[in-house]
């Protein structure tokens, strides 16, 4: 409140000078004396148009000013980068798909979740809240229809560019995971106080990601045989679409208690992440964190940079 | 003595009165008792206007007078036409004789039989075109339209014809059930006098009404048990969507008459039924429903319970699904836990 009593004072203050200013050269210029009410009417006309074109400076300043620090940061980003203080972990690309495959799910959750706990007070306020049946019906086959795209577009992502074909070869399961599991786990119970150093996917991450093939091969799979039912019952019977069904229900469950759960703690309520990091929306990550999360990936950056400068 | 003089008085007179009442009654009779006493209604039909004493006597008004119903009866005899007798000068919601309070007068108002004749349609029943005149006798005689087993063939089939055909050779007709007590009349579904028509939302047989009425006998266990049956098929229903949309408020969706019927119900293994597997398709396949079902929908049991071992493949898809999601959890929130217990550690150690 303070603030903006000052905001107005400075503002009331300004106009004052401002008048001051123009009163004496005017007194300057024609050597007339202005009676008080003619300088009222001096301050008045000041007061409008002076005020409107104050008014509109203040907007451009401040769009400059945003932009300047935009810049600014962008700049300081740059530099951070270059001098390896920040380090890009994931492309636009990738940030991209991670976006709709998590509205997606979010959506797909939301409006799936009530036909299986009809009898739940919240999930029938969803119901409501989304304007009935129809409409929820209508949002689950559209967020699913975002669900195939993402699955495309990634596994056409993975296929053309070397990005992606890097990542992949990335995500696939090693050997090192299993020695890593075991390294956290004497870990976790104090057995040692060395952590698994984790390349640039760490175990964890891994199992996030193929779990999602699992889901979306079985939910996919059931829901598209339930979608097109006039379809898929021309050529099955209808145990083999119970069956779609009942996986349907029960792997959407374990689907969202996996990423309540695990995706949750391991990317927003882990202490040393805690609320959530950027990660995702920037692509970028500190050094710190890099050290802290993937030393092993940061090793073979860093000797891939100097292989580089010796080349050089 | 002055005492006793006046209790001799008063019994008298306690005793002179119901013959007053019956000298009453008889004056009506020296015309009404005629059994060939009748005259010309206002259609111009000769009616007859005969009443039986002993049939009056014997009902559940036996006890009340001629006028104590016809009450613009001023003398006698009575020169012009006597109003209808309006059943709500005694039936109404705040009697404190006879019965009790009713409600009976009000449900009926709001009724689709008492709005078609505020429509002027004079073919829609009111209180007499079912209960009868001077022969109402208790629901519970056996001899009375309104006992239960009385109430399909002598009120209601009595104008709805084809329904009481279909209701008779359904599974919930008197043949099925053998003079059991515990099967459905009209009035169990559509209740006694506040029927409503099908569309009306406030209805019990309104697409999002039908399916409570139909469980509360196919959802009650202790009388499904009578005939050899459970409740699975209302489980499972409303675990199918045609449940869940139903239990949403959705009206455009399968409940228990869709595909089973309404009057004309049918044990699946009677051809004629609707749920014969033969037929099977065709009731899937309504133009509203799903047009062109095939021999498919047929292959597999309809009321699925993926709990119940009888189910085969699902009961077994749905097993492997629960040990796996418990399996899953269980391991990661080992995880989670021993990782948050480190974490917290690290972090206090660094903290001191």
């Amino acid at each position: 409140m303070s603030e903006e009593n000052d905001k107005k004072e400075w503002r009331v203050q300004a106009l004052k000078r401002l008048h001051k200013e123009l009163e004496e050269e005017l007194q300057r210029e024609s050597g007339v004396m202005l009676t008080p009410e003619e300088s009222a009417r001096v301050h008045e006309k000041i007061k409008e148009e002076i005020g409107e074109r104050i008014k509109l400076r203040f907007e451009e300043l401040k769009t400059e000013l945003y932009e300047e620090i935009l810049r600014e940061k962008k700049k300081d980003i740059k530099k951070a980068v270059a001098e390896g203080e920040l380090l890009y972990r994931f492309g636009v690309n990738i940030r991209a798909q991670h976006f709709l495959l998590a509205v997606s799910t979010f959506l797909l959750i939301v409006s799936g979740l009530p036909l299986r706990f009809h009898d739940s007070v919240i999930f029938k306020f969803i119901i409501f809240l989304l304007g009935g049946i129809q409409n929820s019906t209508f949002l689950h086959r559209l967020a699913a229809a975002g669900l195939m795209t993402v699955c495309v577009w990634h596994m056409g992502w993975l296929l053309v560019t070397r990005e992606g074909r890097r990542d992949f070869w990335e995500l696939l399961p090693k050997p090192k995971d299993v020695t890593d599991v075991i390294q956290n786990i004497r870990y976790f119970l104090r057995l040692t106080n060395e952590k698994a150093k984790f390349d640039r996917y760490s175990y964890i991450e891994k199992f996030d990601y193929w779990a999602v093939y699992w889901g979306v091969v079985v939910m996919v799979g059931s829901g598209l045989l339930l979608w097109l039912e006039w379809l898929s019952l021309r050529f099955l019977p209808k145990w083999v679409l119970d069956i779609a069904k009942e996986a349907h229900r029960d792997e959407a469950l374990l689907a969202t208690l996996a990423i309540v759960i695990w995706h949750m703690y391991n990317a927003h309520l882990n202490p040393s992440k805690f609320p959530g990091t950027l990660v995702i929306w920037n692509g970028l990550l500190t050094k710190q964190e890099m050290l802290e999360e993937h030393p092993h990936e940061y090793e073979k950056r860093l000797k891939a940079a100097e292989r580089k400068s010796g080349d050089r | 003595m002055a005492k006793s003089r006046q209790i001799f008085l008063l019994s008298i007179l306690l005793m002179v009165i119901p013959l007053l009442v019956g000298a009453q009654e008889r004056r009506c009779l020296l015309c009404h008792g005629k059994k060939d006493f009748r005259a010309k209604d206002t259609a111009g039909k000769e009616r007859s206007l005969y009443v039986d004493e002993t049939i009056f006597r014997g009902s559940a008004h036996g006890k009340l007078s001629c006028v104590d119903c016809h009450l613009d009866t001023m003398e006698l005899p009575h020169g012009k036409r006597l109003k209808q007798v309006n059943c709500g000068d005694c039936h109404y919601r705040g009697r404190t004789f006879g019965q009790g309070p009713a409600i009976e007068y009000l449900l009926y108002r709001d009724s689709v039989h008492a709005k078609e004749r505020q429509k002027g349609n004079m073919k829609a029943p009111d209180c007499a075109s079912c209960h009868g005149t001077h022969d109402i006798l208790s629901r519970t005689d056996i001899h009375s339209r309104g006992y239960k087993l009385n109430i399909p063939e002598q009120m209601c089939g009595r104008c709805h014809t084809k329904e009481l055909a279909d209701w008779k050779a359904s599974v919930h007709g008197p043949t099925a059930h053998k003079g059991d007590l515990n099967l459905p009349v009209c009035t169990n579904c559509h209740t006694e006098h506040g029927i409503r028509r099908v569309a009306d939302p406030g209805s019990t047989v309104y697409a999002t009404n039908i399916v409570e009425m139909c469980i509360k006998c196919h959802g009650d266990f202790s009388i499904m048990q009578r005939y050899g049956k459970n409740t699975e098929e209302v489980e499972s229903y409303y675990e199918s969507f045609h449940g869940v949309a139903t239990k949403f408020g959705e009206k455009n969706i399968a409940h228990c008459a869709s595909c089973h019927g309404y009057h004309l119900i049918l044990a699946r293994n009677n051809p004629a039924s609707s749920v014969n597997p033969e037929r099977l398709p065709a009731t899937c396949g309504q133009p509203k429903c799903h047009p062109g079902a095939t021999a498919n929908f047929a292959k597999g049991k309809v009321h699925v319970n993926p709990k119940n071992r009888e189910s085969g493949i699902i009961y077994w898809v749905a097993l492997g699904f629960k040990w796996l999601t418990i399996t899953v959890l269980i391991v990661l929130f080992i995880h989670i836990f021993l990782d948050f217990l480190r974490k917290v550690q690290e972090r206090r150690k660094r903290g001191a």
